[in-house]
């Protein structure tokens, strides 16, 4: 299901009420939030462009793996801990010894949580945080500095004194008995299974199959689960790293880039070595369909259990788990929010006297006009067409056409983040913030820091840091922020195009840490020359780096370069640079250098008129927004990413 | 809400750990701690000893006058759930019917949407259209269309009309009255429609195909390249080819979940009347060479005005009226000069599950394109079957090569596939236009094997009344 539709409206209309009225029921309500997101996933009224075969797919290797998954689940919890569903009396006297000593772990301390990384708080929206400020997600900007820090921090700080964290603390990872914490992953397998082969029998026109991967879905959540709570398990006595525990956290993660990989680089990788292969007689290609939202939800299971691993974290309940992997607001498209950040908001109980609907409206608005109509306008007027064939163009639209194309990836992407974090917020959970006006960056580290924020967060925390960051000497600074800019091209597709893109600013970070490291400093040229001189500089190279993003092939990028540096000017093709265009270009790369206070402001305004107001700007602003936007939706950049 | 209601909505909570409250409110029940109530909110209203604390309900005041209010949070930006709720539900329903007309078209072209959608759609529209609900919208899209590329919408209207209105405005402009009515041209030779420019018109009649100049790259034609979107990848190859030979300036115009049957939903012969051949020359583009496809979407049933109320696909009458269209369509494309040349291509072989009568279709195009001197038919069939002679996603190259031209939904063509038609479509252009300036000849990937040719006669469909 897509955020701009009038399915997701529908359900939207229905998760909401529903959510608030089980909000005060922990399970009921976390079983709805699970509910709700498998329908989502499934999206199964959605009667899509079909071949109208009727069809059930029987993939036995995604059940037995599903399966497998939920009994090794179960398993772990029931071997890896003596009993299930309570702890062991051993178990509970060193949670108690611990809770004494102040060693409560941060997910089990909203407060203490919210104190550290995430500098605004997980639950902004609960009545116990009187420091809200909603906006302020941001991480520590300094890249490397802050995991660091974490990793030497002293547990004492986390939740000291904090009553109901350490009673959160003493209570049983797994609220049940257990005799259901054995039944309930298959239970909910069966069931989930056979609610697939209703769906698939009452749409067998569905083509693209996707339902079958709601498993894979829960089969990693519960894959991911089990892993964590044996690494859990593997830790020493004071949550100190064994050799057993980092092991476990190896395996973890090779499972999930096994999932990753397979079903997003098979297809490129026999396709690279397709020559190599029909030399030994094997059948190509495989036609491997991508998971949607595959790359998001393999990622944030890793960042749990390597989190666990490190002993930042407490495995938390399947259930909420779950929840967490499957919530429908951010599994498409991001942003890939952390279980530290996302599990104490489960266990807060927001005030719905208190919903933050002007940030929440004013999200989903702005997101919606520029998801729907800008990114759709710029795709339609210049960006699809000069990208299909650059040759036919000159080079003003070719220009037009990068320029384009970086407000078209922007508008796109940030819009649907803003609209996911608004829906969420609507339902009192707050997601960190994604972009920050990345085009005002005036260096590729401050790009990083304000594009998909919550990427560039992971790739430092999960793969930059562990390559070594910058504390394994100079050379290995380099390499590794190249690899990790890489490895970070790569997660973006399976195509040369994305290495490169991630080459080019790996590279390019690596020359600006170079240059900086020396010549830092005016040396006596005005300061708004030099960063005027910033900003052209960096936007020039991100706009290039977009343009192996955006196409198809390495040939088809150089020809775009190729038509822009060499090309005809009177080639025809400059009616589609229309002075509409040129100023939608124009005004939203100036807006990127707006206060956010100024919206801000008026979110707080708006929200104050009378509510009768409210509907009718709101309904003139979704009448608007369809009326400039495409006959058709046209797909989400990020969907399959 | 009244508070009556409320308190008739209070029940405890089920045992649940952690502190216990109350329910309040039938739509968002509230949660949480007991604690005083925030500073600076108004008054508690009197309550019973056993009541939560809150002094502000879920729906904010306790009358619907609130709804006209201000709000007046204690909380700054925000409102209580019920509340937006109603705020939520509220303005979509006004934005549902303030956009129904956008609404109902997009549910109408969606392929295989149910019924049920498409019935709520259509009748909101109604409702909409006859509250003239829909006015603001239309007036606003009227005002901003050409600004932002969406195209004119178009009117349901049939297609003789169109092609009779032409007729008339032709002989009002002074300009060359069309030729005889189309069906009494004596039909040419050869299995396209056109006699290869090498071979000898038949003596007998006179040869009405169009004069077109050669392109040269300081003179090229105006080529148009539009139909439904399996136009698109063809479009976009024979734009690439353009770039090279400098013959031709391409303009692709393919628009998606169109075809000849839905007029309701796009009206292709409309808009060609209208906009891209105007009579006059005017503001359309007016092309030299026209290349058009269309089958994808039109394999379904034909609504019709009452009393008739729509034909069943496959029917005699289905293919009558569907042929009227084409008819009509390619009549309204004969330029009064005679120096436009029209190529139809029939729709390419699709997986038998996904288009049904494509069949029909195609010996309707090609049965019509032969009655005209000024329509080239490209049959694409035999370049898109395997060896078997049934569809294949994968076939082999001019280079020996297997290669996937079609895209995953085994309709459309990918990419290749485009690059595969376009190069046919090209060799064929070049027996009626002189191409020579810039001859251009595939990558051998791009096309297919130079074996493979058109089937000589496209034969009739399955349940196809022959054309008489």
């Amino acid at each position: 299901m897509l955020f701009p539709t009038v399915d997701f409206a529908v359900f939207f209309v229905i998760v909401f009420t529903g959510s608030w009225m089980l909000r005060p029921y922990a399970k009921a309500w976390r079983w709805f939030l699970l509910a709700a997101s498998c329908v989502f996933y499934l999206d199964p009224f959605n009667p899509v462009a079909t071949d109208g075969s009727r069809f059930f797919t029987f993939n036995p290797v995604v059940v037995l793996l599903t399966l497998g998954a939920g009994l090794a689940t179960a398993a772990v919890l029931k071997i890896g801990f003596g009993t299930v569903g309570g702890r062991s009396p051993a178990d509970r006297a060193q949670a108690e010894a611990l809770a004494e000593a102040g060693e409560v772990l941060s997910v089990a301390s909203p407060r203490a949580g919210a104190s550290r990384r995430v500098a605004a708080g997980p639950n902004p929206v609960g009545p116990d945080d009187p420091a809200t400020d909603p906006d302020r997600l941001r991480d520590d900007p300094d890249l490397e500095g802050e995991l660091a820090r974490d990793l030497e921090r002293d547990p004492a700080d986390l939740g000291a004194g904090d009553d109901a964290a350490r009673e959160r603390a003493l209570a049983p990872i797994v609220p049940s008995t257990p005799a259901a914490c054995f039944w309930v992953p298959l239970v909910v397998v069966a069931g989930l299974f056979a609610g697939n082969v209703v769906v698939n029998n009452a749409y067998p026109e569905r083509p693209d199959q996707s339902s079958r991967f709601l498993f894979l879905l829960l089969g990693v959540a519960f894959a991911n689960q089990a892993f964590a709570q044996s690494v859990f398990a593997a830790l020493g006595p004071h949550r100190e790293r064994t050799a057993a525990s980092r092991w476990l956290v190896r395996i973890a993660v090779a499972f999930d880039l096994f999932v990753l990989g397979y079903f997003k680089y098979t297809n490129w990788f026999l396709d690279v070595f397709s020559t190599i292969a029909e030399k030994f007689g094997l059948a190509l290609p495989l036609n491997i369909i991508l998971p949607i939202a595959i790359s998001f939800f393999t990622f944030q299971a890793i960042s749990y259990v390597v989190d666990v691993g490190r002993g930042e974290l407490r495995p938390i309940p399947l259930l909420d788990f779950t929840v967490y992997l499957t919530f429908f607001a951010h599994v498409v498209a991001g942003p890939i929010v952390r279980v530290k950040e996302f599990a104490p908001q489960l266990n807060a109980r927001p005030d719905p006297r208190f919903v933050q609907s002007a940030e929440a409206f004013e999200l989903i608005f702005r997101g919606l006009f520029k998801k729907v109509v800008i990114s759709s306008f710029m795709a339609a007027q210049i960006v699809d067409p000069v990208f299909a064939a650059p040759g036919a163009f000159d080079r003003t639209a070719v220009l037009f056409a990068i320029l384009g194309y970086a407000v078209q990836i922007y508008a796109d992407f940030s819009g649907y983040t803003d609209i996911a974090i608004g829906v969420a917020l609507l339902l009192g959970i707050r997601f960190p913030q994604n972009f920050d006006a990345p085009y005002r960056s005036l260096s590729l580290q401050d790009f990083w820091r304000r594009w998909h924020m919550t990427l560039s967060r992971w790739l430092r925390d999960y793969l930059y840091i562990p390559l070594g960051g910058n504390r394994v000497g100079y050379v290995r600074t380099y390499v590794n922020l190249f690899l990790t800019m890489l490895l970070g091209g790569l997660w973006h597709g399976a195509n040369w195009t994305f290495l490169i893109w991630g080459a080019i600013h790996g590279v390019g970070l690596g020359l600006e840490r170079f240059v900086k490291e020396r010549w830092s400093g005016s040396h006596g040229v005005p300061r708004v020359v030099v960063g005027v001189l910033q900003w052209i500089l960096t936007f020039s190279i991100v706009c290039g780096a977009w343009v192996f993003f955006r196409a198809t092939s390495i040939p088809n990028a150089l020809e775009m370069f190729s038509q822009l540096l060499h090309g005809s000017t009177n080639l025809g093709g400059t009616s589609r640079v229309t002075w509409v265009l040129v100023t939608v270009i124009v005004l939203m790369i100036a807006s990127q250098f707006v206060p956010p206070k100024i919206p801000e402001r008026i979110s707080i305004v708006f929200a104050n008129t009378p509510p009768i107001l409210q509907v009718l700007c709101a309904a003139a602003g979704l009448a608007l927004i369809n009326v400039l936007g495409p006959e058709g939706i046209a797909p989400f950049i990020y969907f399959q990413f | 809400m009244t508070s009556t209601d409320r308190t008739r909505a209070e029940r405890p909570r089920p045992a649940a750990p952690g502190p216990t409250g109350q329910a309040q409110g039938a739509g968002a029940p509230a949660a949480g701690k007991r604690r005083p109530a925030p500073a600076g909110g108004p008054p508690a209203p009197p309550r019973p000893q056993d009541l939560p604390d809150y002094v502000e309900a879920p729906l904010g005041d306790s009358s619907w006058t609130a709804f006209f209010k201000p709000v007046r949070s204690s909380k700054a930006g925000t409102m209580p759930a019920g509340m937006v709720l109603v705020v939520v539900v509220a303005a979509l329903l006004v934005a549902m019917f303030v956009s129904a007309d956008s609404i109902n078209r997009k549910a109408s072209s969606r392929r295989n949407n149910s019924d049920l959608r498409k019935t709520t759609a259509n009748a909101v529209a109604s409702v909409s259209e006859a509250l003239k609900l829909d006015l603001p919208a239309k007036s606003v899209d009227d005002a901003v269309a050409p600004y932002i590329g969406h195209e004119r919408k178009t009117d349901n209207v049939s297609s003789d009309d169109i092609v009779a209105q032409r007729r008339a405005r032709e002989a009002a402009a002074g300009e060359t009255a069309a030729p005889a009515p189309a069906s009494t041209t004596p039909p040419t030779t050869g299995a396209g429609g056109v006699a290869p420019a090498s071979s000898a018109p038949p003596s007998t009649a006179p040869d009405l195909r169009p004069k077109l100049p050669a392109p040269t790259p300081d003179k090229p034609l105006k080529l148009w390249v539009g139909g439904d979107s399996i136009a698109y990848e063809p479009g976009i190859a024979m734009t690439n080819i353009a770039a090279k030979t400098k013959l031709f300036n391409v303009t692709v115009d393919s628009r998606a979940s169109t075809g000849l049957t839905r007029p309701d939903f796009f009206n292709w012969p409309q808009y060609l009347d209208r906009d891209i051949v105007p009579i006059g020359g005017g503001a359309g583009l007016n092309p030299d060479v026209m290349i058009i496809m269309f089958g994808g979407n039109d394999a379904q049933g034909i609504p019709m005005p009452p009393p008739v109320g729509g034909y069943l696909l496959g029917t005699p009458e289905w293919q009558k009226e569907y042929r009227q269209r084409v008819g009509d369509t390619m009549d309204l494309l004969k330029s009064t000069k005679n120096d436009r040349l029209v190529m139809w291509i029939g729709a390419p072989i699709m997986s038998s599950k996904s288009v049904q009568h494509l069949d029909q279709l195609n010996y309707i195009y090609y049965t019509e394109a032969k009655k005209r001197p000024w329509v080239v038919f490209l049959d694409s069939w035999s370049y898109f079957t395997d060896p078997a002679g049934v569809y294949n996603r994968t076939l082999t190259g001019a280079d020996g090569q297997p290669h996937v031209v079609r895209a995953k939904d085994d309709v459309h063509l990918n990419n290749l596939g485009g690059d595969w038609l376009a190069a046919e479509a090209l060799a064929k252009l070049g027996q009626s236009i002189d191409l020579s300036a810039a001859p251009f000849t595939p990558d051998p990937d791009k096309a297919p094997p130079p074996d493979i040719v058109e089937r000589a006669e496209v034969p009739p469909g399955d349940g196809q009344v022959p054309d008489a």
